[in-house]
């Protein structure tokens, strides 16, 4: 049927989808006649960003004021330089150095499994490649994570080449007339499209920008061809995760 | 009349833009604006203080990993925030779903003993007051003016639908209603929220 002409229908459906209520097979056909068409993802879109609305006008309630520091206790943040209420009116931020090492200091432990994963992918990269002349010079590496933090593509980028490397690690892969699209988000700009991943598993960018302007990049799930608007994603973004230098 | 309001998006998106360059103070200043707006939306999913708050911690976790993903012209920071707790406190039942039938059974048992008033209190099902809608975002403000035009039936299955992500045969017992009635309800609800956002915007 073509929802295009059925307005009232498609609205219909749209909003039984964005409240959740629409369910199985109903709501996977949906999906995939989204997946292949701009009106249909833009009343979806519509409706989920109205019904959400409906999380935001909750009465208030304070947490116990613990609460803050078990937050900075699990993100491995030192005890002493966090506020000792998350109430207090007067916040004093830490030195500039402090923060940087806050920082280092949390992407070492949050960042932990992940890292260790890419050095042995690194030191794979290095012996693999040590008996041919054209090693590599690899000092950045990225580990791509879902949102369960599961990692699912691993970066390195080849500061001799400049070619970013991206590798799927996982088995998995987009539906039917989708595609995975690789971003480089720069701080402050629009996140930069770098390329469509196909079929094959491994992903070779060469890069224009020097890496250091890309602090971070993402995957987003699009439809074939790579999102229409090109300042951005514009399906769910599937994989995402910082760009770490190993040459620190 | 206007509820007051206080745009507190601008400066949630900026302490987001910090948070994605790893600055803890934003994060601290986040939590400050928005944790007990974050932690409201928790417990009336949850129910349970406890959980809430282990909620609430995950997700200022994942805030802090995550604060990159924001993207300003899709929705406010404070639907983004939201979305994120309620994903995350459905999670959380879906976690511990044997303890959720438990609470399916008291919300019954309620319906059937508690005084009106009581009830509507505990299910918070009315529409929100100016209090709920004190730093919410523009749309959140749009879509709380047009429930409380739907009638008290469709405005709580609606809101139980997505705060408990019921289907619509977990309504009908929630609610002790046949589920066709369930579904005109929301079929009905919806409807009428249509016509009147498409008025407000």
């Amino acid at each position: 049927m073509n929802l295009h002409r059925h307005r009232e229908l498609l609205d219909k459906l749209a909003a039984e989808y964005a409240l959740g209520t629409l369910r199985g097979g109903a709501r996977r056909r949906l999906e995939t006649l989204a997946a292949n068409d701009a009106t249909i993802r833009r009343r979806l879109q519509f409706w989920q960003h109205r019904i959400d609305g409906l999380a935001e006008v909750q009465t208030e309630h304070l947490p116990s004021p613990e609460l803050w520091q078990r937050i900075t206790r699990e993100l491995g943040w030192p005890a002493a330089q966090t506020a000792p209420s998350a109430h207090t009116a007067v916040h004093v931020q830490p030195a500039w150095p402090q923060r940087v090492w806050q920082a280092i200091g949390f992407w070492r432990l949050t960042a932990l499994s992940a890292t260790a994963i890419a050095v042995a992918a690194v030191m794979l990269t290095f012996r693999l490649t040590e008996t041919i002349r054209t090693t590599p010079v690899i000092h950045s590496v990225a580990v791509l994570s879902d949102k369960q933090s599961q990692p699912a593509m691993l970066v390195t980028f080849d500061e001799r080449t400049r070619t970013l490397t991206i590798k799927q690690m996982g088995q998995f892969a987009p539906g039917d007339n989708q595609t995975f699209e690789l971003w480089g988000l720069p701080s402050g700009a629009n996140p930069k499209s770098l390329g469509v991943l196909g079929r094959d598993r491994v992903l070779r960018v060469h890069l224009a920008e020097a890496i250091n302007q890309l602090p971070a990049l993402a995957i987003s799930l699009e439809p074939q061809g790579g999102s229409p608007n090109p300042n951005g994603p514009s399906g769910p973004v599937m994989f995402s995760g910082p760009i770490l230098n190993t040459a620190l | 009349m206007q509820t007051p309001t206080q745009d507190l998006s601008p400066e949630l998106v900026r302490l987001l833009e910090r948070i994605a360059l790893n600055d803890p103070a934003a994060l601290e200043q986040l939590y400050q604006r928005t944790s007990s707006k974050l932690f409201g939306l928790a417990l009336r999913i949850l129910e349970k203080q406890e959980w809430a708050e282990d909620v609430l911690q995950e997700s200022f976790v994942n805030i802090w990993r995550h604060a990159g993903d924001y993207r300003a012209g899709l929705a406010s920071p404070m639907t983004w925030l939201s979305v994120i707790v309620r994903n995350r406190s459905l999670d959380y039942l879906r976690r511990h779903a044997a303890e959720r039938i438990h609470t399916a059974v008291d919300l019954e048992t309620l319906l059937e003993t508690a005084p009106e008033g009581e009830l509507a209190d505990h299910l918070k099902l009315d529409a929100p007051g100016p209090a709920e809608l004190v730093s919410a975002s523009q749309d959140a403000q749009a879509l709380a003016r047009c429930m409380k035009t739907l009638e008290n039936r469709q405005r709580q299955a609606i809101s139980l639908a997505y705060l408990k992500d019921y289907s619509h045969t977990e309504l009908s017992a929630t609610l002790g209603v046949p589920l066709g009635t369930v579904k005109s309800w929301i079929r009905r609800g919806l409807d009428k929220l249509r016509t009147c956002l498409e008025g407000v915007a």
